[in-house]
């Protein structure tokens, strides 16, 4: 098995080749993630990834693992069942701005309250990309669209500081044209244990022509050169108030441990519950004594 | 005034909310079944925490009784309300015992109800009771003008209540000797009825959502997840309660899209998962049943019907979503609908559930309704004697394709393919929520989408195979029958009975699977009939529609009922005694 491990490369992860529009920023995560995979030595079929619907989704497509691509807004919750039925496997979730904080807005607060041992990994890049340009929650006031033809009127959605209000124990922010710094954060996200949130600003060529590669370029810094202390939460709260306009930190703005869902389930201590399946009925006849 | 019936002894206790006429209702149930006696218990109680009127009832036979009674033979009353409330319902010459220190003034009632005034309240606090163990006062006072021994009360008041600690026990024994003592004592006129206890037999008493729960367990069932929601809240306790020790893990989750969604994330990984809910809650489940159907993940869900639409009658009981429950999600696929119609089949049906869930690798629904759910009846006692688990086609090993993925969705002569369970060595898949093909890629091309669905689409003609079919009661004599399903079942046996006695003879035919829908079967069954009646708790006759669509039957003749309020043995019987005059 090591020395399998040892020959793993991009591309025992890979399936078909991406569609996604040239340019994608998508295609700088799809990339990070399977560098992270191959320098983690995780083999394709000892992990599971969780699809979003949208465009980020459509990476089921294009990477080759366990892979489930459910309903919009809702991998979070299907992605704790898996941790649940087999705590030994790790879950990657892969969805976007629109899937995640639209849609599942609440799948999201939940699951920083519950902190499974799952990787989050954020498509975000302002709009519905896949049914052609709607702003997403993240979208900046006065972003237009077909749907928004006089400008998004409503606050944009800043996912790090809900994350941190919320009491997430991993929240990093990464951009899709720095495929190297993502590479750390989704390492760095992957080994904790807990539940790791990596935003990933990500460019949508085709309907974003606000929030471009070279627009990022010009504001992005990486927090570590900024001697960011991680575990310092008023540091990692003033950070994420930073206007986004002018300038974006990336990194890990926060990261601290408290116990996971699956390790306060009495039923996993011994092992997973996939294990524990019976193969014919378990005894019943202590509960059927409750009624008698 | 409602004509008493033979054998059957009916006990009413009424109040408010938060009185503790469920727990009065539920101890005096399982005193008669230690007996060796049949016990039925019912509660009736508003959607609020405290306050308005709710109501326990027991009914008790030495015969067979699957269902509750209308006629009371000793009405308990706690407060004045209930005396207005209920004493239409007392029998010719039936008695009702009230708080006399809550109703200052004698109650007018018939004249020929014995109302016997009983300082309930004092009675408690003079034994160092709490006021609130006046209900308990009053089952001492039922089982001693009965003539049942009070020791089996005491007995499982220690059993239940022995957690609270050995002061609340004690309060309770006194209590049950304060009620003892005030008939022998103060009660001179006789009772009208007796009750004997014979020999304890193994019988349970047990809720529908117990049983439920008894089945997933004896199924194997892994994971529980639930929102509280009545009538399905009782199940997520029942499950919170018994699950952990038989290695479940068991969530109450923020709501139940998250439910649903982490029960296939569970069954995807591997393990027997399922989900119970109501109609609201069964609303937002709707867009993953979908879900799980395409992405052929096992799952099992129970709604547990209550009167709707919106929010409705929350703690009231209706059949009314069979129709959402056979259509609920876009587009087409298997759906398989098992609805029990007492709690045997809610035990026996999850296994079977699991097991088609799992051999067909689709998602499963029970139906019940809050009659079922959270009435108590008395049944044998549950075995696992004759029940597998059988976890379908699971792939072990084999060969990863072109594409590096396993084809996990080859097509199969029974629609059926093995689906490797996620960490196994080489057989990586994806399962997708879009259509897609063998190996789970999105695929929008016409022949794959065809391939795709037909093998979906062809799991019914095993599943049909698979489940029970038209279930016929009584003696067939092509005269009259009573054609239903779900928890009417109880009432309709229970009419069918008391007009046996009149040597009237009807018989039943009910249907515990309702997709796929037995209809060749049925329509035969249908043919030897001259007049059929179908029976259900809906406005719209949703079940008579759906015999007519899938056997060409039209049923004109439906009783219905949509008050929020169960079927009842005497008026059905009442109803088909009419139907036999003209049609007998």
């Amino acid at each position: 098995m090591a020395k399998l491990k040892d020959r793993l490369t991009e591309k025992n992860f890979s399936s078909k080749a991406p569609n996604w529009c040239p340019g994608c920023g998508d295609f700088g995560i799809w990339t990070a993630l399977k560098k992270s995979l191959v320098r983690l030595g995780k083999r394709p079929d000892e992990l599971a990834i969780v699809f979003g619907i949208g465009c980020s989704g459509n990476m089921v497509n294009f990477i080759r693992a366990y892979g489930f691509h459910g309903l919009h807004g809702r991998p979070l919750p299907v992605a704790e069942g898996i941790r649940l039925a087999n705590h030994r496997l790790p879950v990657i979730v892969i969805g976007g701005d629109g899937d995640g904080l639209g849609e599942g807005i609440g799948h999201f607060i939940h699951t920083i309250r519950d902190n499974p041992n799952i990787t989050y990994i954020i498509h975000d890049n302002q709009v519905y990309g896949l049914t052609k340009g709607q702003p997403s929650p993240t979208a900046p006031r006065g972003f237009t669209s077909p749907t928004a033809p006089t400008g998004v009127k409503e606050e944009p959605l800043n996912p790090i500081a809900l994350a941190l209000a919320a009491g997430a124990t991993f929240v990093s922010r990464g951009f899709a044209g720095d495929v190297a710094g993502l590479v750390e954060l989704m390492v760095a996200g992957i080994n904790h244990p807990g539940f790791a949130i990596v935003d990933v600003l990500q460019p949508c060529v085709t309907y974003n022509h606000h929030n471009t590669y070279f627009w990022y370029y010009q504001r992005v810094y990486d927090l570590t050169n900024g001697q960011h202390d991680p575990s310092d939460f008023a540091a990692a709260w003033r950070r994420s108030q930073e206007p986004f306009e002018e300038k974006i930190p990336l990194g890990i703005f926060f990261r601290t441990e408290r116990p996971t869902l699956e390790s306060q389930q009495p039923a996993l201590r011994q092992q997973t519950l996939v294990a524990s399946s019976p193969t014919s009925p378990p005894a019943i006849s202590q509960l059927v004594k409750h009624y008698q | 005034m409602v004509m008493p019936e033979p054998q059957t002894f009916n006990w009413k206790i009424g109040g408010v909310g938060g009185y503790g006429l469920q727990a009065a209702s539920n101890l005096l149930g399982k005193t008669f079944l230690r007996g060796g006696l049949f016990v039925h218990v019912y509660d009736e109680f508003p959607s609020i925490i405290k306050g308005g009127a709710a109501s326990g009832q027991v009914a008790v036979s030495p015969a067979t009784l699957r269902s509750h009674r209308r006629a009371v033979n000793l009405l308990v009353c706690l407060n004045a309300q209930s005396v207005r409330d209920h004493v239409d319902e007392v029998v010719r010459n039936g008695w009702m015992i009230y708080d006399a220190d809550e109703l200052k003034t004698p109650p007018s009632v018939r004249p020929d109800v014995v109302a016997v005034p009983v300082r309930l309240t004092t009675i408690a606090r003079t034994l160092g009771a709490e006021k609130m163990m006046r209900n308990v006062v009053s089952l001492g006072v039922t089982l001693e003008l009965l003539g049942y021994p009070a020791a089996t009360l005491k007995d499982i008041i220690r059993e239940e209540y022995g957690r609270k600690g050995q002061a609340v026990v004690a309060e309770d024994l006194r209590a049950v000797d304060g009620g003892v003592e005030f008939v022998k004592k103060q009660v001179k006129k006789p009772f009208p009825w007796s009750l004997k206890p014979a020999r304890r037999s193994s019988r349970m008493l047990i809720a529908g959502n117990e049983a439920l729960g008894l089945g997933a367990i004896a199924a194997g069932c892994r994971f529980y997840a639930g929102y509280p929601m009545t009538p399905s809240s009782s199940l997520l306790q029942f499950m919170v309660k018994h699950g952990p020790s038989s290695g479940l893990v068991v969530r109450q989750m923020p709501d139940e899209i998250a439910v649903v969604n982490a029960a296939i994330g569970v069954s995807f990984a591997g393990a027997r998962a399922m989900v119970a809910t109501s109609g609201g809650g069964f609303s937002l489940m709707v867009e993953a049943i979908g879900l799980a159907a395409m992405t052929e993940t096992p799952l099992v869900m129970v709604d547990a019907q209550r009167p709707g639409p919106s929010t409705g009658l929350p703690t009231w009981t209706e059949q009314g979503d069979l129709r959402f429950v056979l259509h609920a999600a876009q587009g087409d696929f298997p759906r398989v609908v098992l609805a029990p119609g007492d709690v045997e089949e809610c035990f026996r049906l999850m296994p079977l559930a699991f097991n088609l869930a799992d051999r067909y690798q689709t998602p499963v629904i029970v139906l019940t309704d809050k009659y079922l759910a959270e009435s108590w009846f008395t049944t044998p006692a549950f075995s696992t004697r004759g029940l597998t688990i059988d976890r379908g086609r699971i792939a072990k090993s084999g060969t990863s394709r072109a594409s590096g993925l396993f084809a996990r969705y080859a097509d199969s002569p029974s629609g059926v393919s093995a689906r490797p369970l996620p960490g196994t060595p080489g057989l990586p898949f994806m399962a997708n929520s879009d259509e897609h093909d063998q190996f789970g890629l999105s695929n929008e091309d016409p022949d794959m989408r065809i391939t795709q669905h037909s093998k979906r689409l062809r799991k019914l003609q095993g599943i049909a195979k698979a489940v029970p079919g038209p279930q016929r009661y009584g003696a067939s004599r092509g005269q009259m029958t009573i054609l239903t399903w779900g928890s009417t079942k109880g009432p309709v046996l229970d009419a069918l009975e008391i007009l046996e006695r009149e040597s009237l003879s009807i018989d039943m035919i009910q249907l515990p699977a309702l997709s796929p829908f037995p209809g060749a079967a049925l329509r035969s069954a249908l043919s030897k009939s001259s007049h059929v009646v179908v029976v259900e708790g809906n406005a719209s006759g949703q079940f008579a529609g759906l015999v007519r669509e899938q056997t060409g039957v039209t049923v004109e003749d439906q009783i219905l009922k949509s008050d929020g309020r169960p079927f009842e043995a005497t008026e059905l019987a009442e109803e088909f005694r009419r139907r036999m005059k003209r049609y007998g």
